[in-house]
This record gives structure tokens, sequence and C-alpha cells, in this order.
């Protein structure tokens, strides 16, 4: 600084003369530079978690200083470290000792209200001492219990404690209720226009005399209980379960997981088929039952296919070799006439299928007969095709029936489409759904048809309950109460159902005119049922159902089990 | 949230092998002595490296010290209940660290530091100069006793009795403020930091599993066998006596005549030791994940086709170390013992078996009473113990537990040597610093008014 002024020409002031230290003798410290003068490396201010502590000042000072706890009534004086000069009103921690109050009862009340035949009153007291010691920790006082009295599953324990508890709760206020209903009827009679306390006395009385079981909720935060009755039954079977987890080996569960994993595939399975529509074909398949669905417009197939023959078939001209090979050719594919080589393809496989020869000698019968077949196949597929077309349209507008009206019964799609059970030899005169026919045909398939309808039921996802309730009304009034039961035991089950489906599922799918006698089934069932179906579905959808349906079961000879079903239903709708 | 406040209380666990004493609030004992060659003179012996004077004695005196050939039979090492057998030899360990730790000469946390160096010179001259008004002092520190936590529901009498002792002891001879008994397992788990647990407390005198539920015993579930770790090194002792009919532990080499007091308790203590250090030593192998195709020291002829290797006893003389020998911690998983017939003597009580750790572990617990209480017992499984630091101890166990998923048990294992085998103490340790547990002490206004027995109805 002295230079700069120099530099700049400025008079700094003039040093004192008595200032002169250098004369004077130094104390020691400062020859050495003592640790005070020296520039400190620790920072003024150090943060340990949220607190900023200035570190230039003087520690807090902490004694070693007995203490008493209030949580102790012998006023032990122990020592521990706190700060000095603090006064605390008490020791920190005494407010953590927190109990629960104890369950109490006096002999008379155990007399009037809580004897019971599986408990001495000794085993009682015990157990509600194990219950305030423990604190409701009911493992610990189970295990206190068996090392005291005869042992008891803990759920006993329980359902005691809290009957007791809860019996008590509920006495005591009912009492104390009458009272004071007794109280206010004196304050009553005095002054009789006091409105309010007329009602407080209704309230009393209700509560007095009312049975405790419709009690409100009432909770005795002290001991942990309430005067909502312990549901033992509930308790043992969840504790049954718990065991039977516990006894389970790892192989028996390496099974049921292989099984469920079995089933996910199952279940995935069906779903693409589904969507794909194939569970159609994959039913008539193995069933042979593919029934009569309303066809529209064949005509339209029919044209197509002539169309696609005629396009590589040659036309004999006159002059020009006609060759009758010529017309085995198959037939176009692509283009606006043609029809998919998909399509071409699957013939072919129903053709093979059918053991008919890819290559005939082409005499002119020859080929005209296999003209026909081939003709008569792409016809069926194309049919077919169109049938799951529609199938997936009325399924779109049933969704949206349901979303606009909730109210309005949708007819479930197996007794739309009709699809039957293998054929019943005595048509009745009576209308029938597809199951009761099966049950009075044969009583050994009634339980395959029923399981089939159960199984259709839950294809279509839609209304289990209703399929069930509409079979057994038929199966009711032919008289074959074994269907009704299968068939309601299989919609509650769901697994062996699944099951069957699966076979059905898994089972290659064989063409319904393979064999001729099935085909004549197929063709002998596809017209009844269209019939059946149809006042089945007006009466459904159209929501008059209500009338309808109670008549069956009058008519029927009526089974007590089958009437419960039958009332049901219309309830549902 | 941080609830400790510390106090100052003194904490001794005396087991059936080591015992263990510090103050309060430390991470480890900072005293460990033996417990169990204590001479008749009251001073115990830090080691078993040196014959003694007279005649030793041992505070729990297991049965492995009694008889005179080694003892392979597990169930024998159920007999005498895992409690205090001699008293005097209690008091002395006790009095022993008490001193040591200069527990009566100062507080713990008394102004004047006693500096590392002064502090033995001053001890002599402590001792020296005013030994009989030291010795007489009151301790003024509060004590926890760690008791073994062995609930032999065969004999509840005497647990009670026990505890009573303690508690005499503890109020009259020291005159300590305050007093507290708890279990081993419960104070293993707190050290884990854990209420509710399975503990697996494997011990010098055999394996113990105990269910705790909210920091409680469940006594009617605890299991115990006697594959400790006395019992293996019986074992060994057993196998290496076939090979060498001479053994001479450590005291003995500068012996010339070896066969004085071949029978006395120091002489089982000393060879116990001795094998206990093979086992410790890196010639055993780790625990094998999968259970081996045949149990140790089954088979005799097997023994010999395996290539040897040399282990040098302390005598100088070597040891043929067969397979067997390496894999001596698998006798802790195996279905049969060696060298002794299947149809020994039954357990006397149903809280004992001769069963493997495993199968002790899924008794244990298929005797809670609760059973969803299983499934959080089970995923708390805790180890602990002087031979919890058996190699890959925690991975073969586990392997061994096929348990239903729903109770998947999963072990807990500390990764520290200490914080194993000392568990006990360290968690009495935390409970003794927590500023809850201060209202829990049995003081000595309360002991005059009720005696022991609210000692008995008040700790766990």
């Amino acid at each position: 600084m002295t230079d700069v002024a120099e530099i700049l020409g400025v008079k700094s002031a003039p040093k004192p003369v008595g200032s002169n230290k250098s004369l004077l003798p130094k104390p020691y410290s400062e020859l050495t530079g003592s640790a005070t003068e020296l520039p400190t490396t620790v920072p003024t201010f150090i943060k340990i978690g949220n607190k900023q502590i200035n570190s230039h000042k003087p520690a807090r000072k902490w004694t070693w200083a007995p203490f008493s706890s209030s949580s102790r009534p012998d006023g032990l004086l122990l020592n521990h470290w706190v700060r000095a000069n603090v006064e605390y009103p008490d020791y920190p921690y005494a407010r953590f000792d927190i109990h629960l109050d104890p369950v109490q009862y006096t002999i008379e009340e155990y007399k009037a209200w809580l004897t019971s035949e599986n408990w001495s009153q000794s085993e009682t007291d015990t157990l509600m001492d194990y219950a305030r010691i423990f604190e409701l920790r009911w493992p610990v006082i189970h295990d206190r219990w068996c090392a005291a009295c005869p042992p008891r599953p803990v759920e006993d324990l329980k359902h005691r404690f809290y009957t007791v508890a809860a019996k008590l709760l509920q006495r005591r206020v009912s009492h104390e209720a009458a009272v004071e209903t007794k109280a206010l009827e004196a304050a009553a009679t005095n002054n009789a226009e006091d409105p309010k306390l007329l009602l407080e006395t209704a309230a009393a009385r209700s509560l007095a005399s009312s049975d405790p079981q419709h009690q409100p909720l009432m909770q005795h935060l002290g001991t942990g209980t309430s005067n909502k009755v312990f549901d033992l039954a509930y308790e043992k079977e969840r504790r049954a379960h718990w065991e039977a987890l516990w006894n389970r080996t790892k192989e028996e569960e390496a099974e049921e997981l292989a099984l469920r994993n079995e089933l996910k595939q199952v279940e995935t399975q069906l779903r693409k088929l589904k969507k794909r529509g194939a569970h159609v074909v994959a039913a008539s398949g193995t069933t042979a039952s593919r029934a009569a669905t309303p066809i529209p417009a064949p005509e339209v197939a029919m044209q197509q296919v002539d169309q696609a023959m005629t396009t590589t078939a040659p036309t004999p001209v006159p002059g020009v070799p006609y060759l009758q090979s010529a017309r085995l050719v198959l037939p176009a594919t692509g283009g606006e006439t043609g029809i998919s080589k998909a399509l071409v393809a699957r013939m072919e496989a129903l053709l093979a299928g059918m053991n008919v020869p890819s290559t005939v000698i082409a005499t002119k019968r020859a080929c005209d007969l296999m003209d026909t077949v081939r003709r008569d196949a792409l016809t069926w597929l194309l049919l077919q095709k169109q049938v799951i077309q529609k199938e997936g349209v009325l399924r779109a507008r049933r969704l949206k029936l349901a979303k606009m009206g909730g109210n309005i019964r949708v007819v479930d799609e197996e007794t739309l489409l009709g699809i039957a059970p293998p054929p019943a030899p005595r048509p009745k005169p009576v209308t029938k759904g597809p199951a009761a026919t099966a049950a009075a045909a044969a009583p050994g398939k009634a339980k395959a048809s029923a399981s089939k309808t159960a199984t259709g039921s839950k294809l279509a996802g839609k209304k289990p309950a209703a399929t069930a309730s509409s079979s057994s009304t038929t199966a009711a009034s032919a008289g074959a109460p074994t269907a009704t039961t299968t068939s309601s035991a299989d919609t509650k089950t769901k697994k062996p159902a699944v099951k069957r489906k699966r076979k059905s599922e898994d089972a290659p799918p064989a063409f319904p005119n393979t064999a001729p006698s099935s085909d004549e089934a197929a063709f002998s069932i596809s017209t009844k049922p269209k019939k059946k179906a149809k006042p089945s579905t007006t009466k459904e959808t159209s929501s008059v159902s209500k009338s309808a349906a109670p008549k069956a079961p009058l008519a029927a000879a009526p089974a007590p089990a089958t009437m419960t079903q039958k009332e049901t239903s219309p309830k549902k709708d | 949230m941080y609830c400790g406040d510390e106090t100052g209380s003194f904490v001794g666990d005396v087991g059936s092998h080591v015992a263990r004493f510090g103050y309060g609030g430390d991470d480890a004992p900072r005293y460990v002595v033996s417990s169990r060659g204590v001479e008749a003179s009251g001073k115990v012996l830090s080691s078993c490296y040196k014959s003694p004077v007279t005649e030793i004695r041992t505070v729990m005196q297991p049965p492995s010290m009694k008889d005179d050939a080694p003892l392979i039979d597990p169930v024998a090492y159920l007999s005498q209940g895992e409690c205090v057998y001699d008293w005097d030899a209690y008091q002395s360990v006790w009095e022993q660290a008490l001193e040591r730790m200069m527990v009566r000469h100062a507080t713990k946390h008394r102004s004047r530091p006693v500096s590392l160096k002064t502090k033995n010179t001053e001890t002599k001259s402590e001792a020296m100069n005013d030994d009989s008004c030291t010795l007489d002092q009151p301790v003024v520190h509060p004590l926890l006793l760690v008791a073994p936590g062995c609930t032999d529901l065969a004999s509840p009498s005497n647990q009670r009795k026990q505890i009573q002792q303690m508690t005499e002891l503890c109020m009259e001879t020291w005159q300590c403020p305050a007093l507290f008994v708890a279990p081993t397992p419960m104070l293993a788990a707190f050290a884990m930091g854990r209420s509710t647990a399975t503990v697996v407390d494997l011990g010098a005198g055999g394996c113990r599993v105990t269910p705790l539920v909210d920091g409680l015993v469940l006594k009617q579930a605890q299991r115990r066998n006697g594959r400790g770790g006395d019992w293996l090194d019986h074992v060994l002792w057993h196998a290496a006596l076939s090979q060498q009919a001479t053994l001479r532990p450590r005291y003995q080499i500068r012996q010339t005549t070896s066969s004085a007091n071949n029978n006395s308790a120091f002489h089982r203590w000393a060879m116990q030791d001795l094998f206990q250090e093979f086992r410790t030593s890196e010639y055993t192998w780790p625990l094998s994940l999968t259970p081996p195709t045949n149990v140790p020291f089954s088979s005799p002829s097997l023994e010999d086709t395996t290539t040897p290797l040399g282990y040098q006893l302390p005598d100088g003389t070597t040891l043929n170390v067969s397979q067997d020998m390496c894999q001596v911690h698998e006798l802790l998983f195996s279905d049969s013992t060696p060298f002794i017939e299947s149809s020994s003597t039954m357990p006397p009580h149903a809280t004992l078996s001769n069963a493997p750790l495993h199968q002790l572990l899924h008794e244990s617990l298929s005797a809670v009473g609760d059973v969803p209480m299983r499934k959080e017992l089970a995923s708390q499984i805790l180890l602990v113990g002087g031979m919890a630091g058996v190699s890959q101890l925690a991975p073969a166990l586990s392997s061994r537990l096929r348990w239903p998923s729903a109770f998947t048990p999963k072990i807990h294992c500390s990764p520290y040597l200490e914080e194993r085998t000392s568990a006990g103490w360290i968690g009495g340790s935390i409970l003794t610093s927590l500023g809850s547990f201060q209202q829990l002490w049995l003081s000595q206004a309360e002991y005059e008014e009720y005696g022991s027995t609210l000692a008995v109805q008040r700790f766990p």
C-alpha cells in the first residue's frame, strides 16, 4: 500500500512514534505465531444434516446427568448425556409407554352374558390376561396358552376374546340405554311437549329394546375391539387354506403350475380361434351338427364359383381339337372373376381329405363328375366364409345393442345360430332348446350336450346363467332333472368345462361331408332348429320373455330345484 | 428416527463356550473370555495352552466335558439343557469381567479419562491398596444379562430358577441399580434389526431354531438338536483316534509324562480346542450346495482310498486328513450321524430332536400355531452363533429348504463374522441404549419390594 502511495504521490499519514513495536520485547506467542493468528482451514459454517453449525463458536456443553422417567413408578435414577442448562419436563421417551386397556368384566356380568359351553370362566380369565399382557399378539398368546392350558387353535382363542368383548360392549350399551330411557321417560311425563326430549327418548328406547346384533358399529379403541361379531367359520376356512398351502410339496406345486400354464395356452388358442371364427368349424367337425344358419343369398356364391370355373374351362370351338383333360385345370385365381388362391388350396385339401384323386382319366363322364365335385366344394367353402362374416356382423350388432339398451336381453349365440346337438329321434311338438332334446333322447348324452351349452355360453362370454336357466326349464318340461343338475354343475365349475372344450378343439377338424351318414345327420337337423330358434329369438329380443317364460314351468311337472331356478331366471332379465 | 439414549449399562453374555462383556452402546464386546476354564480360586483361564494349578470348573457344564471318550452321539448333547450349572463359576467369570473393565472403579463417563498406559499400573496399585473397598463397592451401572434363551419346556421351573438366581446375584451380591435379563434369540434378532424372525443359533452345544414374533420368543416352536461345534470336534477327535493312538494337545507338549491327567475336564477342553482349530482352518471345505452322495465318516473303506493331506498337530506329528474330515460340516445337514447306530436314545422332549438343520427349521415353523405367521417367519431366517462363520452356510441351507412358494425361505446373514458370532451381545448393547427401553429395567427398589418373582414375570 505504501508503494502505491509513493507512486501516486499521496502522502501517507506519519507513523506514530510510540507504536514502533520492533524495539519492544515481543511476547512469545507473537514470535512463534500461535494457532489463533494463523488463517484457519476450517470453514466458518459446517453443514451437518439440515443444520448449519458455526465452527468458530465454542461447542455447546453436555453433561452426564441423572434422570427419572414418568413411566417408571419407582423413580429409578439412571444417568444419560443431556445438554447442559436445559430443563426437561419429563423423560422424552416416556411417551412411548402405551398399553392396551384390558377387557374386564365382573362375575355377575360373566354369569349373565358370557357363559359358554366350551369355555370355563377360569380359561376365559386366563385368555383375557394373556391378551392384556401380550397386547393381542395372537401367535404369542397361542404359544403361551398351549403351555398353560389344553391346546386350542388360534382362531378359537380369537373368537372367544372378540366375542366376549363384543358382547360386553353390546350389552353394556343396551343396558345403559335402558337406564337412560327410564330417566328420559320420567322427564317426558313432566313436560311432554318438548320435541327434543321425545326424540331422545325414542332413540334410547330403540337402542335398548332392539337386538344387539343390529346395533351400529362401535369400536372400543382402548382395547382394540368392537361390537362386530367375529366370523369363526370364515377364519377357520382361511387358516385351513394356509395349512393346505404349507403342507404342499414342491412337486405338487410344479404340477399345478404346469397345469395352469397349459390352461393359459389353451385359452389363448381359443381366443385366437374365436377371432378367426374357426371355432365354428371345429365345433361342426366334432359333433357333426353344423346347423342350419339363416344363410342369405347363396346365389352370390354360386355365381362366383360359376364365373371362376368358366374362365378356365375351354369352350369348344369348331375346327379346333377339344381336349377333355383341359377341363381338369384348376379354376382361375385372382382378378375380378377369379377366386382367392387360399380358397383353391382349401378346396384341394378338402378333396384330398375325401380321397378324391387329383388326376383322373379324362373321359367326359369323369370330367363332368370332377367338375361337379369341385364346384360343390368351392360353394361349400364360400358359404362357410359367409357364415363367419355374418356371425361377426351379428356379434358387433349385439354388442351395440347391449350398449344402447342394457335391459334388453340378448339372445345367446348358440340358440340364435341353432347349433344343435345330435339329432333327436323323437321330435316333440313342445318348444324346446337343444339341450332338452338331447336329454330326452339319451340320458348318457345329456351330460355332454349340457356341457356343450355351458361351454358355448362361456365362449360367448355373455350370459351363462341365462342359458343354464333356459336349458333347465326345457329339461324340466321333458321330465329329465338329471340334465338340469349336470348343466348347472358345469356352469359352476369352470375347469371341467374348459377341459372338455380343449378336447374338442384339439381334435383335428373333420369335415362334415367326409362321411355320408354324418352329412345326412347334419342335414336333418339343419331344418329343425331353425324353426325352434325362431320363437326363442323373437321372444327374447323383444323382451316379452316375462310373459312367455313362466308358462313353461307351470305346464311341466315341477321339481323343487328347478322351480327356484326358473323363478330366478325372469328376475334376471 | 433415532431413539437412542445411552445410559451406561453393562452387558454380559455368558455362553456355553465363550463369555462376552462390554458397555451398552458399543459396536462389539470389549472383553471376550472362554467360559470353560474357571480355576478354584476364581481366576478365569484365558486359554487352554497351559495346565492349570487346580481342577477347572465350567459355567454351563456341557455333557462334552464330562466323560473320558469322545462323545459322538448328538442326542447326548441335549441331556443337559443350555443353562448355568455352576453358579460360582458364573459369578467368577462376571467378577473377572467387572474387574478387567473397571466397572467398579470408575463409571464409564467419568470426566477423568483413564489412559491406556497408566491403566495397568493403576489397577495393580489400586488393587493392592484398596482391594477391599473396590471389591465391595456396588456396581453403579445397570446390568443386562443375556440368558441362554433355551425354553426347555420339559423343565420350565428350571428356567424360572435360573432367572431368580441371576436376579439375586446381581441385586444382592453386586447391588446394581437396575437389571434386565433377555434371551439370546431375541437380542440376536434385534442385532439384525428385526423383531419378527426365525433365529437359527449355531452354537457350541447344538443348533437351536427359535421363532420370534414382535421380539417375543415362541416357546412351543423352539427346536434344538445336539449337532453343534462341540459335537463336530468330537467326531473329528474320534476319527483322529483311529489313526493315532496318542494325541497331545498344546499343554502337554512340554510335559514329559503325558498321561498324567487325561480324564480331566481341562484335557477335554484342550482336545476340543485342538480340533476346533482344525475345523476353522483352511483344511475344511465350504459346504456343498447339493447334498453329497455319502455322509462323511459313514463308510470306512472310502476313507482309505482318498489321497491324504497332512495337517501338522501342535506337537509336530502329522495327521492324515481324509476327505471326510474336510467335509465335516456336511454333518449339519446329513440325515444320519456317523459312528453310531441310528437307534440311539430318543430325545427327551418334543422340542429336542436329532433332525438335521433344514428339517429342524421345518419342524420349528410347523409348530407355530398361527399358520399365516409362518410366511413372515420363513422370509426372515437369521443365521447367528459361533458356527455361523462356516463358509457357504447360508446358500447351502437355502438350497436345502424346499418349501412351498407361498413360504419362500429367505436367509439373512451379516457379512461380518463378529456380528454373527456375538449377535446376542450386540443386540443387548442396542437394546439398553434405546430410549424406550429404560422403563423396563427391574430396579433395586422394585426388587426390594417384590423380590425375584417380579423378575420372572417381567423378563421375557
